[in-house]
């Protein structure tokens, strides 16, 4: 199913809420909704779900306008946040409401209640009270709810938010694979960019209520469009002076792609980017092992940077006290021209 | 019906059964608009007595109801055995009110307990004495059960952070619990209050007809603007302490903190001997009653040594005239017909809150709390002026005479424990299931069908257990509304006390009891069943 936004706007009073979405979530796509908090994110889905009410502006469902519908007209599933299970109805009771709801004849639930719960990888454990289970299989639970009615489009608030280190990787890999084995169209909100990238094929970025950057994960990674995205996608933004292809600032001096940059400019990169120059007008003033990683602090005169170095590189055996000077790996850097510099 | 012509009719029928009876105790409270009669009431010195008597009356009984009832509640909260304080503290509330009262005669008055086992003990037990005794030891379940639940919520992080700060336990009690107990016992002593200034059944029987409500029945009968004016200013008595119950802001206890291990060593030790004699105080005139309703007569006129044990009593009301167990069907019969209609009303009026604008909530529910803000004689008072010359609303044949006259007094008054319990129900409802309901394909209707309502259904049982035994034992409005033909039990008891049946009356009293007890018991099961259930 094609889900489509066009000028959609959901608002609270005082203003907040989403204002002017376009977007087209094509057929079987997994879209990642990354947002911050209050960025909105949530409020998008719960809007497409029904939940909450659309300020102006259509969504459409293939072609259907579904604007207007109760949640229940809607043919989407929803897994909460929290999951929302019942708690008065033990776990076959919870994947078999949707069904009811439906009209689905009681000979046939068993045999949906028992497919869903196995997709959702917990077979077997329709009588077993959800009081009783633990976070990972009450999100499995919520899961095979929301796909039991056989909807045609999976919305995920935050799926994996209540769930531990571990379990996280695993539901992760988990909802990834379900994705393909099914080709349902997702919508996964999440404030993890690690999680969205691993998860979705799109990204959808949220700031303040807008959509501001929507497209295959990798082109968005490397092209967030603008310097609040960019800063959102974890970039460090240095304000920099431009000439002949060179930026420069204090202790660091990097040539950069980007026709017709010149003078004062934002110039966005990413911790793991950085590298030493020969020169000594910065210093290492800080070094902090990470375990797979080290960050390094590094400064000069009023500007700090942070560097992330890899185990084996040379930039992982700095220790403070050291005076280096500060380049950028080939190609890394991204000037945002139009963004105010500080 | 859509939910907006829900809302709409839920506020015709709140309009109807409140609003309506109060209007018309303020019209004949001024009749043909004038104040004189009220102004009469205000001025006048046995009226100014009434309201002193009154006030005072409720200012000690507050006091004495604290004095058990917190010992009580820290003793639930705080011991192993605490359910035992707890049950002795709810045996009161959970008996009808006339029988609660009555039961003290068999302790304290002449002929029986005390008066045969303590030589000396002649004292009459009769007046304000009685009054205040009789208040202290049935009106404490309020302190018992906010305190208990408010020290179970109670941060003891708090009391732990005085005793590392060199507190012995008792002054970090003082200071690490106690104000966080205290919006809590300052609810409980306006609930007492309300209920102090109100109550009516211990005045009438103990011969102090000089309270506001007593007063309010004798002017009755000759000057009924005069009890209308009296019954308003009793109204404003009892409502006086109502902006103490403000809802406290109990705040979430963040972090993992374990609750506080029950009390041991001396602090056990104490509270036991505190706490045993005052749970023995309170169930002991029950416990007397029903002793004394095997005693020939129902007293010990003549000490332990010439009492002579009969069932006569039992076989009077079980076997004798079937007046009695007609009486006590019927206050089964219009107690169920009450409790059904406020089941009804008031899980739909919690429901239509839940869903409305916060103006339309409080509109609804304000109007159903009403009767809990107003005294019994005084809805009693006020209902007998409204339905004497017509039904609904003034509509209709007048409803006073009728058999279901008492049935819907029973319903108006006992619908806001109705809707307390169902409203605090909802409100542990994460309205994520709602949303969660909507988006699996059911409709709002369905979705109160299959979720909500399964999801109530404890708080509902638990509503309907206590306006089931408050109706059954309601004395006040019966006495005021009943018609001879109709007559209830708690009528019917209170006149075999008063022509000197007091075997027979206590007999009475615990058939109602038992009687009363199985439904309880029935709704009880429904308020703590295992909710969980298949339906695939």
């Amino acid at each position: 199913m094609t889900l489509t936004l066009r000028s959609l706007s959901a608002l609270f009073p005082g203003g907040r809420g989403i204002r002017d979405v376009d977007a087209t979530f094509a057929a079987g796509r997994y879209v990642a909704l990354l947002g911050g908090s209050g960025s909105g994110k949530t409020t998008l889905l719960r809007t497409i779900a029904g939940l909450h009410p659309a300020t102006s502006g259509t969504i459409l469902l293939d072609a259907r306008d579904v604007t207007r519908e109760a949640p229940h007209l809607r043919d989407a599933g929803f897994v909460f946040q929290g999951f929302a299970l019942f708690p008065h109805l033990d776990v076959g009771g919870n994947v078999a409401y949707g069904l009811r709801m439906r009209g689905v004849p009681e000979s046939e639930r068993a045999g949906r209640v028992a497919e869903a719960l196995a997709v959702a990888g917990l077979p077997g454990a329709e009588h077993r009270a959800v009081g009783a289970l633990s976070g990972g299989e009450q999100q499995r639970v919520a899961i095979a709810r929301a796909l039991a009615p056989k909807p045609r489009l999976l919305l995920l608030d935050e799926p994996l938010a209540n769930l531990d280190a571990g379990l996280k990787a695993a539901t992760r890999e988990a909802l990834r694979a379900l994705h393909e084995r099914l080709g349902l169209t997702t919508i996964h909100v999440t404030h993890d960019r690690e999680e969205a990238m691993a998860v979705a094929d799109d990204l959808a970025v949220l700031i303040d209520g807008r959509l501001r950057r929507f497209g295959p994960c990798r082109d968005v990674w490397d092209d967030p469009g603008d310097a609040d995205v960019a800063r959102f996608l974890g970039m460090t933004l240095l304000p920099v002076d431009v000439s002949a292809g060179r930026a420069q600032a204090p202790g660091f001096s990097a040539r950069i792609d980007g026709e017709g940059v010149r003078g004062r400019t934002l110039l966005g990169f990413r911790p793991i980017d950085l590298r030493i120059a020969p020169g000594t007008t910065a210093s290492v003033t800080r070094r902090r092992d990470l375990g797979d990683a080290i960050d390094v602090t590094v400064t000069c005169a009023d500007t700090t940077y942070r560097m992330r170095a890899f185990p084996g590189s040379p930039e992982a055996a700095l220790r403070p006290g050291d005076a280096i000077a500060l380049t950028l790996r080939e190609g890394a850097g991204r000037p945002f021209a139009d963004a105010d510099v500080p | 019906m859509t939910s907006g012509r829900l809302r709409v009719a839920l506020l015709f029928i709140l309009v109807g059964a409140v609003v309506h009876p109060l209007l018309a105790l303020v019209r004949t409270a001024f009749p043909a608009g004038s104040p004189e009669s009220l102004m009469d009431a205000v001025g006048s010195p046995s009226v100014r007595a009434c309201v002193l008597l009154s006030a005072g009356i409720a200012a000690a009984s507050v006091l004495g109801a604290a004095a058990v009832g917190i010992p009580l509640g820290i003793a639930a909260a705080r011991l192993r055995s605490g359910s035992i304080f707890k049950t002795a503290a709810l045996a009161p509330m959970l008996m009808p009110a006339v029988l609660g009262t009555l039961a003290f005669w068999f302790v304290f008055g002449r002929g029986g307990l005390l008066p045969t086992v303590v030589s000396g003990f002649e004292g009459e037990f009769r007046g304000v004495g009685a009054v205040l005794l009789i208040h202290a030891l049935t009106l404490p379940t309020a302190f018992t059960l906010l305190v208990e639940s408010a020290l179970r919520r109670a941060d003891p992080a708090l009391f732990d952070a005085a005793r590392s700060l060199g507190a012995g336990p008792f002054r970090a009690f003082v200071d690490g619990t106690l104000p966080q107990i205290l919006p809590s016992i300052g609810g409980a002593a306006a609930l007492v209050w309300m209920s102090a200034t109100a109550s009516f059944t211990a005045p009438f029987v103990f011969g102090t007809d000089r309270t506001l409500t007593t007063a309010i029945f004798v002017e009755r009968q000759d000057d009924p603007a005069r009890a209308a004016a009296i019954a308003l200013l009793l109204f404003v008595l009892a409502a006086a302490p109502l902006i103490v119950l403000r809802r406290s802001s109990a705040s979430a206890r963040k972090g993992a903190y374990a609750a506080p291990p029950p009390s041991r060593g001396s602090a056990r030790t104490w509270l036991l001997a505190i706490a045993v004699p005052i749970a023995a105080a309170v169930v002991l005139p029950l416990v007397t009653m029903f002793a004394l309703s095997f005693v020939e007569g129902g007293r010990l006129v003549g000490g332990f040594a010439d009492a002579r044990f009969s069932t006569s009593a039992w076989t009077t009301v079980i076997g004798g005239s079937a007046e009695l167990p007609a009486s006590i069907g019927r206050s089964l019969l219009f107690s169920a017909i009450a409790v059904v209609v406020d089941i009804a009303v008031g899980t739909s009026l919690v429901l239509v809150a839940r869903r409305a604008s916060t103006g339309w909530r409080r509109l609804l529910l304000g109007l159903a709390s009403i009767p809990f803000a107003v005294p019994a004689t005084v809805l009693g008072i006020a209902m007998a002026e409204a339905y004497a010359t017509g039904g609904f609303l003034g509509l209709g044949p007048p409803l006073v005479g009728t058999w279901a006259m008492l049935p819907f007094a029973y319903a108006v008054r006992n619908l806001p424990l109705l809707v307390q319990s169902i409203d605090a129900g909802c409100a542990m409802i994460p309205s994520g299931l709602e949303d969660a309901s909507a988006t699996l394909g059911a409709t709002p209707g369905a979705t109160v069908r299959h979720l909500l309502i399964p999801l109530l259904k404890p708080a509902i049982a638990a509503g309907a257990t206590l306006a089931f035994a408050a109706c059954t034992g309601e004395f006040v409005v019966s006495i005021l509304l009943f018609d001879p033909a109709t007559k209830p039990a708690a009528v019917a008891i209170h006149d075999l006390f008063r022509t000197g049946s007091f075997g027979v009356a206590a007999a009475a009293g615990l058939c109602l009891s038992f009687a009363t007890l199985v439904p309880v018991l029935v709704l009880g099961r429904f308020s703590r069943a295992e909710t969980t259930a298949s339906t695939t």
